[in-house]
């Protein structure tokens, strides 16, 4: 062996002729990435759900503490409040059957706190219910822009108009966060609101059921998002604050189920395993081990997500245009779950089994 | 001025991207991973490029950027949405293999040497520019480099692509 020098010369001339490979495709998205970044048409800031993009990037921060709980009895219970949110659902989608669906449990699951939790004269938040089952966590915010007229503003950029807080996802999510999602409505879509209110509709899902006794929630400064004279995305700070307070989780009931199934699915040729299925009223995780697989293996279990099913113990089906779906997975460390998130909440008992990769998974 | 400023970012990421990419799978070690790193670190430097004073400085400060959001997927677990496209294996994998007898040796370090690494070996930044990148000591990356290179020669030997004399 030649001296060290040597040994490094070698090392950046090998470094120099190995070609880098990328996943087919690579340059077409990344090209539509920049365009649609130059021409105003952001994707940032989605509800997670399914998207044509792998990314989502635009969370909010959830932080856990002990800290005290708050909660004043001004408004109609948090269960009452998604009673009424998800008839809502079910009503305006014509295109199907939801009579599974069961909302007299949310009572169960709602916690005590409901009422306004901040009260400035800038700002006044209101939780307006809050249900917690199993590792899910569904918080409804009503936001008060109490100087303005109006949250209103069309800055051109779907779907990031109108005032809102700012997103920072940089080391946000606590270890217990499986996803993070939130969507906001403003009066447009939401009559019930003022012209200066919107609403924030925040999914927690944890890595394991939820045994906190909190979940504190951090809203940073409000202001709006805009095209700066040079094309690039911005954001206009109105009020440079940060606002932080408590929702309880300290829900009567719980209403879950973890089936370990532990059997091998075989599909297009590739293997893994089904490990586990975890199922609340709002949402479903199923935790899969890879057994040796590759990226490509890993699309094709991915693709066939749309396909998974729920069978009720009547017969009845829901599938995925009924819930929204997330995958994540990495195969060199063993793992690829999917979280699906339902539409309307589910009465667990009543799903007999899951059908997936055009299998039959028993979960009684 | 304004669309000259969008050009510019437009014409400079296809030339690194290939890169990013590469410095992104030496993190995460995963296809899908790596592209959403990528396109976050486009996404972030695109909003912030009218902050970045050195067009010279466009390679490490990407990089940085792309850096960054690769160690806090690896922190966070991330969540993904399915694509509608696949990624396909290349069917000549096996000519690839033998094409990336360094990358293979470099995938066998730990995480924290393998970065150094492929900032030093394949992206031929310095030693101060890894620290800046890594916001790690000076020091931190040389004794990271010296270990590298010596799993590297034993693992090189062992595959027989270096001699000993």
């Amino acid at each position: 062996m030649n001296d060290r020098e040597d040994f490094d010369i070698m090392l950046r001339k090998m470094a120099k002729s190995e070609p880098i490979i990328v996943p087919d495709g690579f340059e077409e998205r990344s090209d539509t990435i920049i365009k649609n970044l130059a021409s105003k048409d952001n994707k940032a800031n989605k509800t997670i759900g399914k998207s044509k993009w792998r990314f989502a990037f635009a969370m909010l921060l959830l932080f856990f503490s002990l800290g005290g709980i708050v909660a004043t009895a001004q408004y109609i219970s948090g269960g009452e409040f998604f009673k009424d949110y998800f008839n809502k659902i079910a009503r305006n989608d014509t295109n199907n059957s939801y009579n599974y669906m069961n909302t007299e449990q949310l009572k169960g699951l709602e916690s005590s706190t409901v009422g306004t939790v901040i009260n400035s004269p800038e700002i006044t938040i209101d939780v307006l219910g809050v249900i917690k089952s199993g590792n899910t966590v569904n918080v409804m915010l009503k936001i008060t822009a109490n100087q303005l007229d109006s949250v209103l503003y069309d800055n051109g950029i779907e779907p990031l108009k109108n005032y809102r807080f700012n997103d920072n996802f940089s080391n946000t999510l606590s270890e217990d966060a499986e996803q993070v999602s939130y969507r906001y409505y403003y009066n447009d879509e939401d009559k019930s609101l003022e012209p200066n209110q919107f609403k924030i509709l925040y999914t927690f899902i944890g890595v394991k059921n939820l045994d906190k006794k909190n979940l504190s929630l951090e809203l940073d400064k409000f202001g709006y998002f805009f095209l700066g004279k040079t094309s690039y995305v911005d954001f206009n700070t109105l009020y440079d604050d940060k606002w932080e307070f408590n929702v309880a989780l300290d829900s009567v009931t719980d209403s879950y189920k973890q089936v370990y199934i532990n059997k091998p699915i075989v599909y297009n040729n590739s293997k893994i395993i089904l490990d586990l299925v975890n199922i609340n009223p709002l949402s479903c995780t199923i935790k899969f081990n890879p057994v040796g697989y590759s990226d490509k293996e890993y699309s094709d279990f991915v693709e066939n997500v749309s396909n998974f099913k729920f069978i009720l113990s009547n017969g009845q089906i829901i599938d995925s245009k009924q819930f929204e779906y997330t995958c994540g997975g990495n195969y060199k460390e063993a793992r690829f779950d999917v979280i699906i998130s339902f539409k309307v909440p589910v009465t667990v008992d009543d799903i007999k089994s899951i059908a997936l990769y055009d299998k039959e998974f028993d979960l009684k | 001025m304004v669309t000259d400023r969008n050009a510019i970012f437009s014409n400079l990421v296809p030339e690194y991207r290939a890169k990013l990419f590469r410095i992104a799978m030496g993190i995460l070690q995963s296809n899908a991973d790596a592209e959403d790193a990528v396109s976050e670190a486009i996404c972030k430097a695109f909003i912030n490029f009218n902050k970045l004073k050195n067009i010279d400085s466009f390679k490490p400060w990407i990089i940085k950027i792309l850096v960054n959001e690769a160690y806090t997927m690896v922190n966070k677990r991330k969540r993904l949405v399915p694509l509608d496209e696949s990624f396909v294996a290349s069917d000549h994998m096996s000519e690839i293999e033998d094409t990336l007898v360094l990358w293979d040796a470099v995938n066998l370090l730990k995480q924290d040497f393998r970065i150094v690494v492929i900032l030093f070996y394949y992206e031929e930044m310095s030693i101060k520019e890894i620290s800046k990148i890594l916001n790690i000591p000076v020091g931190t990356v040389n004794s990271r480099l010296d270990r590298s290179r010596d799993k590297l020669k034993q693992y090189l030997l062992i595959k027989g692509d270096v001699e000993y004399e």
